[in-house]
């Protein structure tokens, strides 16, 4: 995703007032989106039902 | 309050009966099964506990309570109940000391089959316990024990049904897993005698712990080493989840955390005694996950606040909602045999969420215990507080 688009997902108000903190943050929201993809796909796993429960 | 009496030497006559079974064979009829209840101060739940092995389909031979440093009545409740009490004398290795203290004369009198249900005196069973264990072990001649599930007595609050949900799920993931035990809980498991034997023979040697023992002394967690040791004598272990089992739950959250603690550390402990080997690999990748959940979970929390910080944040919107929703399926889903209540609990995530945080807390602070080499205390509640 875009610099842009992820702004307009996530912030459309936000103002690059401090460009060092916002580059961080962008670059971690994609860490955590990751984590939270992979932890999301667990937690479907668990949700499918097996015979033996 | 009664006095402890002195142990009797090896000379004398056995404080634990003679079983039916003790002169015969291998092959010699239907297993004894020999229960075992480990008491502290538990005049208050020894009654129901003791009803709840009286009450099995598969009838117990008789039941042995072993009352360790008891100052209460349950040595005189558990007689009163036609059990055969054994007092301890001079324990300092709680637990695993007092079984320590009966378990290798009990064991001389049973046979190459017979069984011991070791319970705690604070934990119900349901009345098929043993006739489902009987049945695995029967059926699956490579396994050494038989594990409960547990589940959360009532009351307590919201740390209460916390915990009740907990269970709930992990009890869940053992049947999801086809009854494979990671732990045979401490609650209530039977036991092949031989078994313990075996176990017993191996201290000192293949085993950690003093020769003789048939529990690990040194170990925080006595089921989690009793677990790790049976499987490296090459027997397996299950918990099917007909074998249920009612258990205490922590009243406080000072007694949750000294509980977790304990566990956690023991846990690690065990982990680091026996090492890295084919048996312990899923157990050390279940506390990387466990640890690599922690960064993760405070990178998100980091994060989020930085979003805060710059006024990024905003509410989730279009796809990421999914993710959202899932979480929330799942966590109602799981305890959905629990009662609308328990469902009603997790659907917000909040609560469930804080009360991973403070797990999540105690599992860091044990690591960071022993890498500071702090002792840790056994915590156990008094019959007044359950």
């Amino acid at each position: 995703m875009e610099h842009g688009k992820l702004t307009s997902l996530l912030a459309p108000t936000g103002t690059a007032t401090l460009p060092l903190l916002h580059f961080v943050a962008y670059r971690l929201w994609w860490v955590v989106m990751t984590l939270t993809l992979v932890a999301a796909a667990a937690a479907l796993w668990r949700l499918v039902p097996r015979t033996t429960e | 309050m009664e006095q402890p009496r002195p142990k009797a030497p090896a000379s004398q006559p056995r404080q634990v009966p003679d079983g039916p079974r003790a002169a015969q064979g291998p092959a010699a009829g239907p297993p004894t099964i020999v229960a075992v209840l480990t008491a502290h101060n538990e005049e208050f739940r020894l009654p129901a506990v003791i009803a709840s092995v009286k009450a099995q389909h598969r009838p117990v031979s008789r039941i042995i309570v072993i009352a360790d440093r008891c100052t209460d009545r349950t040595a005189d409740i558990a007689r009163r109940h036609g059990c055969h009490v054994i007092e301890t004398v001079g324990n300092k290795n709680l637990k695993a000391g007092a079984l320590n203290q009966v378990l290798p004369e009990l064991l001389d009198t049973l046979g190459e089959a017979d069984l011991l249900l070791l319970m705690d005196a604070d934990s119900t069973i349901c009345p098929e316990f043993t006739t489902v264990a009987l049945h695995y072990l029967h059926t699956r001649p490579g396994t050494g024990a038989i594990g409960g599930v547990f589940y959360g007595q009532k009351g307590a609050g919201l740390l209460g049904a916390l915990q009740r949900n907990e269970y709930a799920r992990y009890a869940r993931e053992v049947a999801r897993r086809k009854a494979r035990a990671t732990v045979l809980t401490g609650t209530a498991s039977i036991f092949r005698a031989c078994v313990l034997r075996e176990v017993a023979a191996a201290r000192g040697t293949r085993l950690p712990g003093p020769p003789g023992c048939v529990y690990d002394p040194g170990a925080l967690t006595e089921d989690n080493e009793i677990t790790l040791a049976i499987k490296r004598l090459g027997w397996g272990t299950l918990s099917p989840c007909s074998c249920t089992v009612v258990t205490e739950i922590m009243p406080t959250w000072k007694d949750f955390v000294r509980q977790r603690l304990r566990w956690q550390r023991g846990a690690l402990e065990n982990l680091r005694t026996y090492g890295m080997t084919g048996i312990t690999l899923p157990y050390v990748a279940k506390q990387c996950a466990m640890y690599f959940g922690i960064l993760a979970v405070s990178l998100m929390l980091f994060t989020s606040a930085l979003f805060a910080y710059l006024g990024l944040y905003t509410a989730p919107r279009g796809w990421l909602w999914i993710p959202l929703a899932i979480f929330i399926a799942e966590r109602i889903w799981t305890v959905r045999r629990q009662g609308i209540a328990a469902m009603l609990l997790a659907a917000p995530l909040v609560f469930e969420f804080a009360y991973d945080g403070v797990q999540q807390w105690v599992y860091l602070r044990a690591a960071t215990d022993i890498m500071r080499r702090k002792n840790h205390q056994w915590h156990h509640l008094t019959g007044e507080e359950k």
